[in-house]
Order: structure tokens, then sequence, then C-alpha cells
């Protein structure tokens, strides 16, 4: 017996004895699209921070630059920019294997969305480049549209279209763990640090 | 016309009840317009009770008879069943079950001084058949907070009085199976039914440990089963009141404060403790 | 099997009263966390009304949804596996791995390959497995069950994860800092990174309308196994999906505040497509699932694994996940386990002592208080009591079933209060005793005094 004929066979197997215990039927609710309240921005930046992310508001995208330019600093760090007009010093192309990203030290990378209810950024494959790169670096960057902040996760799950993309992640703040003793850590297993810079 | 009430019951007001003769609507008793009726309630002690806290029973059978009712004790039953229900043995149960609706017939309410055993009876007599008869004498048993609370809609009590900070331990089955106080737990509007009418009492203050509604470790046959984790739920329980400064407690379970009085005892921990009833009662004796 | 012993487990760790006190203090603050964060938001419990009802909806069209699933996924890239039990599920992972010759896997946080005891299967295969969470990685390393579902080593202490942690990874046995250790295995797992063959992790949610797996995780370690490595393979239970994407909000929503009390987890994953270069394969897991589906005790399958009934639970939290010595442990483990082997798991049920608060901080509102007197049932009925029958049960129910008898056995045991000597009271013979002081006998017993003032009044 092959492989995929056992699988076949346990998938009928499954939905048949699925089939004779489903128990009764019971609507789908309509679920509302709960409103957050107040300033989906502050909220955001509250939230960010709770979770030890760093906020950084700049009035355009051209300052957004300037703060990466001056405050980023390349010699003796492996920096890789997923982000048009900064420069980083570590290149992928397609071929790129994702394990060599763990010489990267920052990441520049762009949001795509935020949520006020709860800090966290929108990110995905294409939005980061190669999320490798994201998730190995010390110190992430995030450049985020502030008109892109959403209220609530509900609101923003309706921008969202996830049946067309890949990798796609809600971000809140740096890595982190509570594993020994609850003591919260900042910087467990991916960033170290996360600033977003928001623009506008 | 169908209001709340349900016509063939009648609506209560002043603890007098008031049955109308509608067309259409059969009535039990005298063909009468309008007659009056003393509240009739069964008074049933569970063993627990009985045996160990005769001075909870008497409290609260002393408290219902100070609101011109007519207490009948139900001295037939003695178990709610619910050591075997509690164990899974619902087959035991069973001929007890039927005996103790059978002895709570002919009551307009059967109040029982005891949450844990209301529960029982109210939502666990499973190997009973809900006929309509059963459904409502059911659903007219309560713990003696609720009958106060609810049905008597006590607003005043003028003789009890109890100058103290007293630590409120709503017992587990009081408050998440018969709701008479907000869970933490749930996000609902704050509510306690216990507070309310221990703030009837004159110069009580409701004080609470620091986990107000953690599981004091009695559970039922758990204390018995397994006393290590239900003795250090009692120590933790205990310790807490003594952190607050509390040195009275009391709770609408007994079984809960037997619980804790005894582990108090045990090491040397200064707590009095209380059943409801006897602090609104005005007997409590500090 | 044996028959887990859950009560003689957890005495022994009621009684290392360090470890107790850290595991009841840590778990019982993710509780008050989880209460201040849900009362700030006024539709909480309409959010756990409606998650269950989209839960249940699920589970009755579950056949539907799973089908649809599967297309997705297909239509995706993605690789599809059935696996009936644990063992077709090991096998068939470790037919992936064989085929792509891999060696070196890491494996962010599963329950269900933890229900299937995966990582022992493929580890006596010649595959290495570097759990990346940090809590399960410790407990790889001690050689022993996670201890609770999102707090895998919640019950150890700094120092023990010092000890181990410098037998095992070479660290400096001084230094017990949780951020020291951290960094040990932010290093360690560095390196097991850069060498990993394929990646694995659980899953949260399915979504039956865009093929989509999510995964919420903290420290970043599921989203680097399955980023990284050009083989990536989840696995799932059926029960894990929902029907939109527009669900998927309220669930999110639920889940970390519940479980941790924070508002979402740093790294909410979201996996439709394999990455450039990447094979992904997920396989779909039943393991008793559908047969559960059609029992009284269904809406455990609701269950999204948060962990919220261990953090409230007052006997988890003074026994511990190890003493449930069990996949799933707490309220959601002690009706889950008797479904697996009754006779092993026949003790667990008893475990609890009914106070319904894991019933009321569920965020998907499964029935676990109502679902333990179920399993208390079924146990008497198929004679799984043996072993642990206890006397005074009996006597009970035999002395108490009229009034007669109740006033003998009230005699009886009001004599035995009142002219018993201490010593015996007080031995072991009386499990009362152990940590109570005995109540004292009363004088009169209402039934006595109830006669009395009859009596009187009539005279």
């Amino acid at each position: 017996m092959t492989e995929s004929t056992t699988t076949t066979n346990a998938r009928e197997r499954i939905l048949s004895r699925i089939r004779t215990n489903l128990p009764a039927a019971v609507q789908h609710p309509d679920v509302p699209l709960f409103e957050v309240g107040g300033d989906k921005i502050a909220n955001f930046i509250t939230k960010l921070e709770s979770f030890d992310g760093k906020a950084v508001r700049v009035a355009t995208r051209g300052e957004a630059l300037k703060w990466l330019a001056e405050n980023i600093r390349s010699d003796n760090r492996t920096v890789f920019s997923a982000v048009a007009g900064f420069e980083g010093n570590f290149e992928i192309n397609d071929y790129t294997d994702p394990h060599s990203a763990n010489t990267v030290d920052v990441c520049v990378a762009r949001g795509i969305l935020g949520v006020g209810e709860t800090g966290s950024v929108w990110v995905t494959e294409e939005s980061l480049g190669l999320a490798a790169c994201a998730l190995f670096s010390t110190d992430l960057y995030l450049l985020l549209d502030a008109d892109k902040i959403y209220s609530g996760l509900h609101q923003a799950y309706r921008a969202i279209d996830l049946s067309t993309g890949r990798y796609g992640s809600f971000f809140t703040g740096p890595s982190a763990t509570a594993d020994i003793e609850a003591v919260h850590i900042t910087g467990a297993q991916g960033e170290i640090s996360l600033t977003v810079i928001l623009i506008g | 016309m169908r209001g709340d009430f349900e016509l063939s019951r009648g609506v209560w007001c002043n603890n007098i009840r008031y049955r109308f003769n509608i067309t259409g609507i059969k009535i039990y008793y005298k063909d009468t317009n309008l007659f009056l009726e003393v509240m009739k309630v069964g008074f049933f002690v569970p063993c627990y009770v009985d045996m160990l806290a005769p001075e909870a029973a008497i409290a609260s059978y002393e408290l219902l008879r100070r609101f011109d009712i007519d207490v009948h004790y139900i001295e037939q039953a003695s178990c709610c069943g619910l050591p075997m229900t509690d164990m899974g043995y619902e087959r035991k149960a069973c001929r007890l079950e039927n005996n103790l609706v059978k002895y709570f017939s002919g009551y307009d309410y059967v109040v029982i001084p005891s949450g844990i055993c209301t529960d029982q009876v109210r939502y666990h007599l499973d190997s009973v058949e809900k006929t309509p008869e059963v459904q409502h004498i059911l659903d007219t048993t309560h713990d003696i907070v609720d009958f106060l609370h609810d049905v008597l809609q006590v607003k005043s009590l003028p003789w009890a009085k109890f100058p103290h900070r007293v630590a409120l331990h709503n017992g587990c089955h009081s408050l998440r199976f018969l709701h008479q106080a907000r869970p933490t737990e749930l996000m609902v509007p704050d509510y306690s039914k216990t507070a309310n009418l221990l703030n009837l009492v004159e110069g009580l203050e409701v004080c609470y440990a620091t986990r107000r509604d953690e599981c004091c470790g009695f559970g039922g046959t758990f204390a018995i089963w397994d006393q290590s984790c239900a003795g250090q739920q009692g120590l933790d329980k205990v310790s807490d009141y003594e952190r607050n400064g509390l040195k009275y407690v009391t709770s609408a379970d007994f079984s809960c404060l037997m619980h804790q009085q005894g582990i108090a005892r045990k090491f040397g921990i200064d707590i009095k403790t209380y059943y409801i009833a006897e602090i609104l009662n005005g007997t409590a004796v500090d | 099997m044996s028959q887990v012993n859950q009560v003689k487990l957890g005495a022994k760790f009621i009684a290392d009263t360090p470890h107790r006190v850290s595991h009841d203090r840590c778990l019982w603050e993710a509780r008050m966390r989880r209460d201040r964060v849900a009362a700030q938001i006024p539709e909480w419990e309409e959010m756990r009304r409606l998650a269950s009802q989209i839960k249940l909806h699920t589970l009755s069209h579950l056949d539907r949804y799973l089908e649809e699933f599967e297309t997705r996924l297909k239509e995706n890239g993605i690789h599809v596996h059935w696996a009936e039990d644990a063992s077709e599920h090991n096998r068939i992972v470790y037919e992936i791995f064989r085929d792509h010759g891999v060696r070196t896997v890491t494996k962010g946080k599963s329950m269900l390959m933890d229900e299937c005891g995966m990582r022992e299967y493929l580890e006596a295969r010649g595959i290495d497995i570097f759990e990346a969470d940090l809590g399960e990685r410790i407990q790889q390393l001690d050689n022993q069950r996670p201890s609770h579902i999102v707090m895998p080593a919640i019950h150890k202490l700094r120092g023990d994860v010092a000890r181990l942690f410098a037998e095992k990874l070479g660290s400096d046995p001084d230094i017990d800092d949780p951020h020291y250790l951290n960094s040990v295995m932010r290093k360690h797992m560095r390196e097991n990174y850069i060498k990993a063959d394929a990646g694995m992790c659980g899953v949260n949610f399915g979504v039956a309308e865009t093929g989509t797996i999510v995964v919420a995780t903290n420290e970043g370690n599921a989203d680097i196994s399955a980023n990284v490595p050009p083989l990536f393979v989840a696995s799932m239970g059926i029960e894990k999906l929902i029907p939109l994407q527009s669900d998927l909000p309220l669930f999110i929503r639920l889940l970390s505040r519940s479980a941790l009390g924070f508002d979402i987890t740093q790294y909410t994953s979201h996996y439709t497509r394999p990455r450039r270069g990447q094979e992904m394969h997920l396989v779909i897991v039943d393991n008793g699932r559908s047969r559960r589906l059609g029992t009284p005790y269904f809406e455990v399958l609701k269950c999204i694994r948060c962990g919220a009934c261990m953090n409230t639970c007052p006997v988890f939290r003074r026994t511990s996940g190890i003493s449930y010595d069990a996949p799933y442990m707490g309220p959601i483990g002690i009706v889950l386990q008797p479904s697996y082997d009754l006779h092993r798991y026949a003790q667990l049920p008893y475990s609890c002592t009914h106070c319904g608060s894991c019933g009321n901080v569920c965020p998907v509102r499964v029935p676990i208080p109502d679902y333990v007197f179920y399993w208390r049932t079924q146990i008497v009925e198929q004679h799984e009591d043996r072993l642990m029958h206890r006397l005074e049960e009996n006597g009970i129910s035999l002395v108490l079933h009229s009034s007669t008898t109740l006033s003998h056995a009230e005699k009886l045991g009001l004599w035995a209060l009142r002219y018993l000597p201490k010593s015996l009271l007080n031995s072991g013979l009386n499990p009362w005793a152990k940590d109570h002081a005995n109540p004292e006998p009363p004088a009169e017993t209402f039934r006595q005094y109830y006669k009395r003032i009859s009596k009187e009044n009539k005279d």
C-alpha cells in the first residue's frame, strides 16, 4: 500500500465518521464590527509601548528616511533594508538562503497597516523583503503610514485579504517570553527591539 | 394576558398571594374572585447542617418565622444526594432524589439553609423525571439568601446588629451556580445579594479576602478525596483573612465555613465563622 | 498502563512550598491580568458567546469546512495529509523528513504533536528535534512533559533552569537570572536555526475560506522555524477550523487575553502559501476527535488551548500540571484525558472542587464543570472506580437514604465526635483530621431542637 492511498483512506474514514457524528446544526452568528473607542493613533502608541516597542513620529516619508539615516549606524553591523531610499549592506535576491539572514543585525521594513487596539503592525513577506531578516535581526524598524492605523482588530482584518498572500503577521513589540517564573523578558528568539516610525 | 408570573399561581404582594379568577384559566382552589392565603414554606435542613451546625438551621428557621410566613420543617427529608452525585453515583442517588421531590411538594416555596445543597436540588436531580409539577417544585426551591432577597425582597432587618468588619465568603456553588453575586471572572455589572442583605445589618462592614472568590477547597467530597489540596486551599484562604486583619467570616455555605474554621483552629489562626442567617437573624455572638 | 494518581503526585508538589508558592502566584497573576484586560472590553461576554457559537457552527458542519479548507490548501500549493491517529501522524511526518533527508528540525509549540508523542518517535529514528519555545525546550532538556499549555515550565524555579542549562548547555550554574538564562537559550537556538533542515509548529486556527493557518506565539520561534528552513511541516487537529477570515479577529482578541492577560501575542502569524523556494505540508489529525463529536461532551472540541482554565483552577495552581501526568492537564485535561483512556485517567475528573471558575473564564464557554460530573458518572457506571473507591461514600449513601436511618447515623457520628479518643479521631483513619481540627459536636441537632420547641409550643 502506498503512502498516498493510506492517507486518502484516512481522509475518507475521518470525514465519514464526522458525518455520522455531526451534532445538531448551529447557525453562524452575525459578528458585529466591534469598535474600539479613543484616538486610534494615540491608542496605537500606548499599546505598542506597553509591549516594549518604540514609536517615532515623523511628518513625511522623507523625514522618515532622514531619521533612519541619522539613527542607524551601519559600521560593523549588517543592515538589511526593504525600504526604497534607505540602503543597507545585506543584499538578497530570489535565491537567497534564509539561513544566511542569521547575520543580520538591523532590519528596516515596511508595515502595511496598524491596529490601535493592540499596537500591532501587519507585515507580509513582501513588505519585509525576506521575513528571515526581520526575525533574525536584533533591531527591527518598521515604517508605517499613520493613516493606515485601524481602530481595532475587526477593522484591521477587514482591510486584509489572507487568500492572496503567503506569510503575513501582526508584529506587536519585540519578541518576548515569560517562561521562567513568569518574569517578562524582552528579546526572546526574534528581534530584541522594535521601533515603529509613524509617518503623518 | 400573560405577565411575568404564572396566572395559575397568582401573584405575591407583601407576603400575601392574590389569585385572580379569569375565565379560561384553571383555578386549583376555591372558586372565588379573590382570596388571601399565608405563604406556606417548607424548610429543609440538609444532613450535615442538622448534624454539625444546628445553630445555622435554628437561626434560619427563626429568621423565616419573623416574616409572618407559615414555616414547616420537612422532617422526612435528610439528604439532597450531593455526596453521591458528586462522586458520580447517580444511580444510588436516584431513590433519594425521588423521595426528596415527594417531600418537597405541597409548599409555595421550599427554603434550604445551604447554597451547595440548593444547587444540587435545583440543577442536579438528574435521575428525577422533570414533569411540570416536579419542575415547579425545583423552581420554587431556594437557598435562604435568594429567598430573602428575591422572594421576600427584604429591605430591613431591624433586629440585626453586628458591629464588625466581616469577611464575606461567597461559596462557589452559591456564587457561580446560584448566581448570588457576580463572580470576578464574569464581565457583567456588579451585584451581590449576600452583600445587600449583610448591608442591612447595623454596624456591619462587608469585607473580602484579597482573592475574593477563590475556592476554599471544601468542594463537597473533595475535602475528603484530596486532603492535601483541600487543606492547602483552606490554609491559603484563612491566611488571606489574617493578612487583611479579618477575624469574622460569613458565608451562605456552612460547609465552606466548617472547612475554614477547622483549618484555622488546627493552624492557630484566630477567625470566627458565622452562617449568614445567624448574622441576619441577630443571633451571632462574637 | 497504571492509573494516574493525581492526588498523590499533587501532594508532592504541595509539600514543596517554594515551588508551589511561585507556581500559584505566577498563574494567579495571569488570571488577574486576564480580568483587567477583559474588563476593558465592553463586549467581552458577547464575544465569548459569539466565539462559542462560531465553534459550534463549525463543528456541526465540520465535514464541509474540512473539505473546503483542503481544497484551498491544495490550490495554494500546500501538501495536505490526513492522519487517523497518533501513530499515523508520526509516520507521515517521519516519511516527509526521510524523503527530504532531514536531520535537524526546529519546532514551535504544538499540543497536538505532544499528544501524538511525535518527538520521541522521530528522535528514535535519528532526527534531532529542537524545541524552540523556551519553556518547551526546558522541559525537553529535563525529559519531562510540559506542565501547562502555554507556559510549559512554569512549575520550575529559576534555580532549576540554571542547573539544567549548566548541565545540558554549559551555562554558568551560579547565574539564575532569567534574562541570562534566556540569552543562553537565544544563543543555543541560533546555532540550531542555522543548521535546521526543516521547521515545524502547531496551529491555533485554520481558516476554511482562505486555506490559511494561524499561529500565535510570543518568542518568534515558530516564525523562524516556518520561515527559514526549506521545508515546513505543521500539524492541526480537525477541530481547529473556523469558517471565515472575518471570524478570526474575535478569536485573536480572546486568545492571548484569556491565556496570559495580554492584548495579543507578539507574533500572530498567518501562512497561506509556502514562501518562495519552500515546501509546506499540513497534517490534519483526527486521533479520536471525530468520535468525540458524537458524544454528550463534544463541546470540548471548541477548546482553543489558551490555558485560562488552568490559571484559574485552585487545584491546578497548587498541584502543577506535572501531577496530571498527561498531555492535557488542569480543568480541560480532566475532561479530555478520560476520552483517550478511561482506565488510565479515571481519577482525574475527581481532581476538581467544582468551583465553576474554569467555565467562566473559558473564552469559548466549554461547559467544563458539567463534563466533570459527566465523567464521574461514566467512571462509576463502567466500574472504573474500583481502584479508588472510598468507604465513606458507600457509608454515606447507606445511612442517608431515609430519615429514620439518618437519625441513627447522626447519633453515631455525634457519639463518635463526643466520645472517641482524640488520638483515634486525629489518626489516619479519619481523613478529615489531617488538616482540620474536628468540628465541635453540637449539644442538640436541629431535629431535636424542632421536636423540643414543637412540644413546648403545644404544652
